[in-house]
């Protein structure tokens, strides 16, 4: 790992503090974040990935709860370009009450291994269309790593420490905002196609108009096929 | 465990194509041991070996083939990788060097071979090898003018369409002697998206 992957790191972890100590007097929620992962191999190079993830919040400022938030359920195409990086383009759904929201998305993400770990970039832009709203574009960058537990690389029937840390820059006419998330968490691979990760995703939101910030109690389930 | 590692390697076999069936594979698992668990006769061997500034790492590793026992140590900013069978028997000892600092006869051929036979590569890790039965691991960790017997070289490449993890490994001259591909049962999609 080089010393710059060390400080762009140290930089996102003092930036989410930086943030979080000036966001004390502002909106708060949490939420479970539960998440179904399934990805299948078209060919050599082509892969499908399908995610469905409800959302229920049930702790909102001071009060406890139970609260049916949305549920997003997307489709991606990716295409293996390069020796470590990957091209993706895909659709998600968001069912919100009775409305329903479109979002067309385009990444590349690379994953690097070293020694002990495995260091994930992912660049991602996406375009977002709600009933009567215009038109919303962000820009985001996740830096995510995972950390075996045991022995130098991650084998079946191991667990392992997984963060990230993403910035997303938002724009809908005639607002920017900003966000930013980070996770940590820790996961195990029960086999090569069934894997669990659980963990905190902390979200700063709206931090240029109205500083809201959530904690989301996730768990995945990555089935390969 | 050990069944479900090799009945896990069968379905991975299984599912290669029949024309890719002469390609070699190697899929390894290790864990992290504590010395307690290490055989004597290896212990032994390295009983010598000044171990006073450098953090030793104990690793047991199972192939398709057999149970090896690997000790992984940092001397004077060299990082040496020291093999042993399930035995306790030396097979062993890698160097990790830059891939730019290996002699210039054998590098050329070396890039002369992954550029015929690879689409795209990148070299991760390239190691001098010592072979156990030549050298004892206290010569090669106290002296840098003993001869190698081999290169062993990490890369990720493009072969046939498919981007995978090869395990290389060229004598001292930098002749060709083998190659692996090397099976990820892990996938990577908690990262990617």
């Amino acid at each position: 790992m080089t010393i710059w992957n060390i400080r762009i790191i140290v930089l996102f972890c003092i930036s989410t503090v930086a943030i979080q100590s000036l966001s004390a007097q502002s909106a708060f929620k949490v939420e479970i974040l539960p998440q179904i992962n399934v990805s299948a191999a078209i060919n050599k190079k082509w892969k499908v990935f399908i995610r469905l993830e409800p959302r229920h919040v049930f702790y909102t400022d001071d009060d406890f709860v139970s609260e049916y938030d949305r549920t997003d359920a997307s489709i991606q195409f990716s295409r293996k370009i390069s020796l470590e990086g990957t091209l993706a383009a895909g659709y998600l759904i968001r069912q919100k009450g009775r409305d329903f929201g479109h979002r067309f998305s385009q990444q590349y993400s690379t994953v690097s291994k070293f020694e002990k770990l495995k260091l994930g970039h992912r660049f991602l832009v996406d375009e977002t269309f709600f009933k009567s709203l215009p038109i919303a574009f962000r820009l985001r960058y996740r830096l995510s790593t995972e950390l075996p537990l045991h022995g130098q690389s991650l084998d079946l029937k191991e667990f392992y420490l997984k963060f990230s840390n993403e910035q997303i820059a938002f724009y809908r006419k005639p607002d920017f905002d900003y966000e930013i998330r980070t996770f940590a968490g820790s996961g195990y691979v029960f086999t090569k196609k069934f894997r669990i990760e659980a963990g905190l995703d902390y979200r700063i939101t709206n931090i240029i108009s109205s500083l809201k910030h959530s904690f989301l109690i996730y768990c995945g389930i990555y089935l390969s096929f | 465990m050990k069944f479900i590692f090799l009945l896990s390697f069968c379905v991975v076999l299984l599912s290669i194509s029949k024309s890719e069936a002469q390609t070699q594979y190697k899929l390894e698992r290790e864990i992290g041991i504590s010395e307690e668990n290490v055989p004597e006769k290896a212990l032994l061997t390295i009983s010598g070996i000044d171990f006073s500034n450098a953090k030793k790492h104990w690793y047991k590793e199972w192939s398709l083939t057999a149970i090896s026992y690997e000790l992984k140590v940092k001397i004077d900013n060299k990082k040496f990788s020291i093999e042993f069978d399930s035995l306790g028997n030396l097979e062993d000892i890698e160097r990790s060097v830059k891939f730019t600092m290996l002699p210039s006869g054998p590098k050329e051929k070396i890039i002369n071979y992954l550029e015929k036979n690879f689409k795209k590569f990148k070299i991760q890790k390239s190691d001098l090898q010592w072979l156990g039965l030549n050298v004892t691991s206290q010569q090669i960790i106290s002296a840098d003018n003993i001869a190698i017997d081999n290169f062993e070289l990490i890369i990720k490449a493009n072969k046939n369409g498919k981007f995978s993890q090869f395990e290389l490994l060229f004598d001292s001259a930098g002749n060709f002697k083998n190659e692996k591909e090397i099976i990820h049962q892990i996938n990577n999609d908690n990262l990617e998206y």
